[in-house]
């Protein structure tokens, strides 16, 4: 990945106003999530390997353990020869599925991690390409999709990044970014993006952009709505754990379970007939069938219902671990964002968010719904991340405001969206 | 006269059978108090009292040397553990030997294993009785020109006791010999 550098080679003229017409599709927010978070996927990743290094090396240690009991206690050569041994028996097979289980993990993380963010696009549906436009100029970047503009100013963006079929313009302080996917991009746009960029990006905070920002007022309107809050790592934990749950609802656990118990109760005939298949000297089937049958339920019965017992932990458990996982990120998220006051503006015309410099209007029409979960209000959007409203932040009649707003304007304009 | 003659050849022959019979089934002394008779025509093959292999077991080996035994090459291998089986008596500890399935399957396996490549199994690995004691026993079918086996195991006081006979013959009768070798094993009086 490619970035373009902040301070060195900016051109001294600001670069001529540049409109770009993209379609952005399922793969590019992909992409584009793909990029925003490839330092949290990257760490993932890495405990992959550290899980299984440390479970490989628990293996290894209660096998030793093992080894050194008994007779013998003294003798090294002994333990030697008896951990050898057990290497090349079950331990052995059982530290190369861990070790094969695990670097298969590790080699796989970004492609699994790509088919999840894939399917929850898809499952959300925004998989479909949407038409956006986006104009480049001296100030910033103006975009523009279907019921929604928003505005990022200069002194907001990062930096430029690329790959090999996307830019990439990050915004400091927010985790969001524009994905402009290069097949849409002409070579003259490719450069005219980069010397804007090379512009842009650095531009000094302007003095006194807060004080407008503060002090505003929409014009003074009972119909109309204006809320100021920051955001907690409790909301974003909020809004982690809303994605989560959607994306495992009850019935996709409850499928997954099925899978798992099945696969637990056919694991040990699968290996018992795939070792027997490979067997050079092995017993004819007539005999092998009736013994196996017993072996399944008196001998390894112990292994068959561990591994049940573990696929009904993991069904009790994972809303445990999705609510951990929820907490842990939003902390994390909470961390990577900037404290900044966010300010929402609600009446009947629609909505507008602004947060230190950037802003974001919207029509009813962008919106699909309004989903209360707990102590948070997820206002939905056609095209994009759901807008978050503590409800802390609305007291009653705002809050009946609100509901008559929504009540009257998303119905409607879902219909006729 | 000669009515008589042919009366008392008759009882000397069949007298001489008998003598020799007796004679000939010669009681062998085994390790741990235990005895078993060798039958006519076959001989211990090297020391009487067994030679321990590498894996503790004491083996016996008979050959069969009569005439009959010239075509059907038949032996039998007499094998015992130095380790008590444990259990309450001695069914108790015969049934133990294979109560696992995954050791009646090992077992199977390796008699195939033993007996050559693309051997069958002509009897199943089951509970048979030869002589006065019960016996886990296997039947084994070689392929064309291997010996085939009938390998059989028996607990006798808490001994291990296995016997390994093979034959190059392929009728329906085959172990006679071997059968009676294992109904002749007995604890010394």
């Amino acid at each position: 990945m490619r970035t373009t550098p902040s301070v060195s080679g900016k051109p001294l003229a600001a670069p001529p106003l540049l409109d770009l017409a993209i379609r952005l599709t399922g793969e590019d927010r992909v992409a584009g999530a793909m990029h925003l978070y490839r330092d949290l996927i990257a760490t993932r990743r890495r405990n992959v390997l550290i899980f299984t290094g440390i479970a490989l090396l628990l293996i290894v240690v209660g096998q030793l353990s093992t080894s050194w009991g008994g007779r013998g206690r003294s003798d090294f050569a002994l333990m030697g020869r008896n951990f050898l041994d057990a290497l090349i028996g079950p331990i052995g097979i059982l530290l190369a599925t861990f070790a094969l289980a695990g670097g298969i993990a590790y080699a796989f993380f970004g492609a699994s991690t790509r088919h999840r963010l894939r399917r929850w696009y898809r499952n959300e549906g925004l998989f479909a390409a949407t038409p956006c436009s986006y104009r480049l100029h001296e100030g910033g970047l103006d975009s523009s999709e279907p019921h929604h503009r928003s505005h990022i100013p200069a002194w907001r963006l990062r930096q430029l990044a690329e790959s090999g079929d996307h830019f990439f313009i990050e915004i400091q302080g927010i985790d969001d970014l524009v994905a402009l996917p290069k097949r849409d991009l002409s070579t003259d746009q490719r450069r005219h993006l980069q010397d804007w960029a090379r512009f842009c990006i650095g531009q000094a905070k302007p003095s006194d952009i807060d004080a407008p920002e503060q002090s505003a007022t929409e014009p003074a309107n009972e119909a109309s709505l204006d809320l100021r809050f920051h955001l907690t790592p409790e909301d974003r934990t909020a809004a982690v754990l809303r994605q989560q749950e959607r994306f495992w609802p009850r019935s996709r656990l409850l499928r997954r379970t099925a899978f798992g118990l099945v696969l637990a109760l056919l694991l040990v005939p699968a290996v018992m007939l795939f070792l027997w298949s490979i067997d050079p000297d092995r017993v004819p089937f007539e005999f092998a069938l009736p013994l196996f049958a017993e072996m399944a339920v008196k001998t390894f019965w112990p292994v068959t219902a561990g591994l049940c017992g573990l696929v009904l932990l993991g069904y009790v458990t994972t809303p445990l671990f999705m609510r951990l996982n929820a907490k842990s990120l939003g902390k994390t998220l909470h961390q990577r964002a900037s404290d900044d006051e966010i300010r929402v503006m609600v009446s009947p015309e629609g909505a507008t968010s602004r947060q230190r410099g950037l802003e974001s209007r919207y029509d009813w029409a962008a919106f699909t719904g309004i989903e209360r979960r707990g102590e948070h209000i997820f206002v939905l959007l056609r095209h994009g991340d759901p807008l978050l409203l503590p409800v802390r932040v609305l007291n009653s009649d705002q809050m009946q405001l609100f509901d008559r707003l929504a009540a009257s304007h998303i119905d409607r304009a879902g219909d006729t969206a | 006269m000669t009515g008589h003659r042919q009366f008392a050849l008759c009882i000397v022959l069949i007298g001489s059978a008998l003598l020799a019979g007796r004679v000939s089934a010669e009681p062998l002394p085994l390790p741990d108090g235990l005895t078993l008779d060798v039958p006519e025509g076959w001989r211990v093959d090297g020391s009487a009292e067994g030679e321990i292999g590498k894996d503790g077991r004491t083996r016996i080996q008979l050959v069969c040397e009569t005439e009959a035994c010239k075509r059907t090459q038949e032996t039998c291998t007499v094998l015992m553990r130095s380790q008590p089986v444990t259990g309450a008596d001695d069914e108790a500890r015969l049934a133990s030997l294979y109560a696992a399935p995954m050791d009646r399957y090992f077992r199977i396996r390796a008699v195939l294993r033993s007996t050559s490549k693309d051997a069958q199994v002509l009897q199943p690995l089951g509970r048979a009785a030869f002589g006065a004691r019960d016996w886990w026993a296997i039947e084994t079918d070689a392929r064309h020109n291997y010996k085939s086996g009938l390998f059989a195991e028996t607990v006798i006081a808490g001994r291990y006791l296995g016997v390994i006979c093979k034959t190059c013959e392929t009728g329906s009768e085959r172990y006679q010999a071997g059968r009676a070798i294992m109904a002749s094993i007995r604890p010394v009086d």
